[in-house]
């Protein structure tokens, strides 16, 4: 060890009531840091995960919209995703219809969210038991009287409302089957049990083929809220991106990236609120060293003297006063990552208790990056935090401190 | 050696004898009363192995000539030459380093730092010095030894006598084989019977080529000196 950690790590044992103190206050405000720094990439990053999860590498949505967020329609979707599919690289390209259905004829009549595909197996859910939507098939007559139409629903609806798998229900676009409009309903059997990935936490999900899903509700033909493209090699992204965004000017399609920097774009409001609460963290951190550190050096002027009269040089002491804030900040660091790590667990669980927020999605969300910020923002806060007591100890006269000592 | 009051009074050192040398010092300082004039054109030679006691009453400038002397402070004006350099034209730096492998301290209140033990104070200048660690272990253990200490290496200051204090504060002097050791009152906290040892063991630096510089009020610690000055309202009287 060089004599700087030396006389760093041995004046922080000096006074180890003080100095656990002080760390246990450094513990505190590097947890809310810490939380903060997850925060404020914390959805971007979770989004991110989910979108991995889904293996979609382009979502294709009308002009300005992000998936799922309002009743926006691509005019001629199917066209469009056959002509995607055709595109080098492309290995699928689903047209998905985005809308709210009204379940009824079982126990209760109810509102859910409903998928429509044009084939099971489009890996836009996951089907946990029972069976997915047949392959190909006919659309059913409006009038209800054909055979039912194969739906799958999402745990939420079984778990609330009973339902279960062979059970009929009939779905429609109104609550009262006579307000439908243009639209009819269809009878439906449940087929399967799915994980629908952006699900809120109570939120009913059915999935069902585009043709019946479009009668149901009258869209028009060939229409779909949004075009999910998969492909096998990520270097052709930009170039189907291109291909798209030039095919059709009322669309926009989205690279992961690009979604998730507009997603994010949304979402600046935690991000300004992370960065509040993360400066008024490092403040704290920064006033709680100097201060303790600047305290300590008041009560040893006399050992800086003998040190520089030892023969140590004013750099060399005002690094070790540096040091100590740092290590400070150092051995915080294990404290303020389990306490962060508690309370962001909990902040999380409250904010995605809120409505309108998907199960899958992450508040705070610990990444490599966040951790790294964290650590470093504290280790420069540690170093910045001794700084101002390094430089009285640097400039400390020798003399006239050993004098003054000596009078005392 | 030399002493004397004005520059004329220094002389050459074609033998390259001389360790100190200072050259009609005088140090002011800009108090709110007014100037204080604590050394007024001294000159004084300290060579190889001479063991030199400065007496004085307080306040008569033996310790900022001790502390000029050691470079941990420069003239108002006149010249110190430590070793062959004039501590008034080194960088912070080189004057460190010149304490720190020339130079030994010891202090009236030892000054030891308190969170180490005996042997950390003694290792501490050896690892600033780049001494590698078996051997400043080593020399550790073996300046303990000399200033009758082997048994204490591991206590700290708090649980040693004032005796034993200053003993490690003398092999923290030694720790880097300094060819100048400065002592300041390095009695002043003692009972009679240990300052007199503490006497006889910096004595002892200076049969083995150490030049010894003591600032003292004790009389019976100058008579162990081979020379003493005396100094008053700033000069050497």
């Amino acid at each position: 060890m060089t004599a700087l950690g030396f006389l760093a790590s041995r004046t922080l044992r000096r006074n180890p009531v003080r100095t656990a103190l002080v760390v246990l206050g450094l513990c505190v405000t590097g947890a809310l840091l810490l939380d903060m720094t997850m925060l404020a990439g914390g959805l971007e990053a979770s989004l991110g995960q989910l979108l991995g999860r889904l293996g979609f590498a382009i979502r294709v949505v009308p002009k300005g919209t992000l998936p799922f967020s309002g009743d926006a329609q691509i005019p001629d979707a199917d066209g469009l995703a056959a002509g995607i599919v055709g595109r080098p690289g492309v290995t699928a390209a689903v047209p998905v219809v985005a809308t709210n259905v009204y379940v009824g004829g079982g126990r209760a009549a109810f509102a859910s969210f409903a998928l429509g595909v044009p084939d099971g197996g489009t890996g836009v859910y996951t089907v946990l038991q029972g069976q997915d939507l047949p392959r190909g098939g006919r659309a059913e007559p409006p009038d209800g009287t054909g055979a039912a139409v194969p739906v799958v629903v999402n745990r939420n609806m079984t778990r609330l409302d009973g339902v279960r798998i062979g059970d009929e229900v009939v779905l429609s676009g109104a609550p009262v089957p006579e307000l439908s409009g243009s639209a009819g309903s269809v009878r439906a059997r449940v087929v399967g049990v799915a994980d629908f990935y952006v699900d809120l936490a109570t939120q009913r999900s059915i999935a069902l083929r585009t043709v019946d899903l479009r009668r149901v509700r009258g869209v028009p033909p060939g229409a779909a809220s949004l075009i999910l493209v998969r492909v096998s090699d990520p270097a052709r992204v930009g170039a189907v991106v291109a291909w798209t965004n030039a095919r059709d000017p009322r669309v926009d399609a989205l690279s992961v990236g690009r979604f998730i920097a507009r997603a994010g774009g949304r979402l600046t409001y935690f991000n300004q609120f992370a960065l509040i609460l993360s400066t008024l963290s490092l403040a704290v951190s920064f006033l709680l060293i100097t201060a303790i550190v600047t305290l300590s050096l008041g009560e040893r002027l006399g050992e800086i003297a003998v040190l520089r009269a030892l023969g140590m040089t004013r750099v060399r002491v005002g690094a070790v006063i540096v040091l100590e804030g740092v290590a400070l900040s150092v051995v915080s660091l294990p404290g303020a990552f389990l306490l962060g790590l508690g309370i962001s667990g909990n902040l999380d669980a409250i904010l995605r208790g809120a409505p309108g927020v998907p199960e899958s999605l992450h508040f705070f969300t610990l990444t490599a990056a966040a951790v790294t910020r964290t650590v470093a923002l504290l280790i420069v806060t540690g170093a910045a935090g001794g700084l101002y007591p390094a430089a009285v100890a640097s400039r400390l006269g020798i003399a006239s401190t050993l004098h003054a000592e000596v009078q005392s | 050696m030399t002493t004397g009051r004005d520059g004329a009074a220094g002389r050459a050192d074609p033998a390259g004898r001389l360790v100190v040398s200072a050259r009609n010092v005088a140090k002011h300082y800009e108090m709110p009363g007014g100037v204080v004039y604590a050394l007024r054109g001294v000159s004084l030679d300290v060579e190889r192995g001479a063991c030199l006691a400065i007496l004085g009453p307080s306040g008569c400038g033996k310790s900022t000539l001790l502390h000029l002397l050691g470079g941990v402070d420069v003239p108002t004006s006149g010249s110190v030459d430590v070793l062959g350099h004039d501590t008034a034209r080194l960088s912070d730096g080189a004057l460190a380093r010149l304490r720190l492998f020339h130079i030994g301290f010891v202090f009236q209140r030892f000054f030891l730092l308190p969170m180490l033990t005996a042997e950390e104070n003694v290792l501490l200048p050896m690892m600033e010095a780049g001494v590698p660690a078996a051997e400043r272990r080593d020399r550790a253990r073996a300046l303990l030894g000399r200033v009758g200490l082997a048994a204490r290496v591991h206590h700290r200051p708090g649980q040693l006598s004032g005796g034993e204090m200053q003993r490690a504060a003398i092999a923290r002097a030694l720790a880097n084989q300094p060819q100048i050791v400065l002592a300041d009152e390095p009695t002043g906290e003692l009972d009679e019977a240990t300052g007199r040892e503490i006497g006889a063991l910096l004595h002892d630096l200076s049969r083995e080529g150490i030049a010894v510089v003591m600032v003292t009020h004790n009389p019976e610690l100058a008579g162990m000196a081979d020379r003493s000055i005396r100094m008053k309202d700033g000069a050497i009287a």
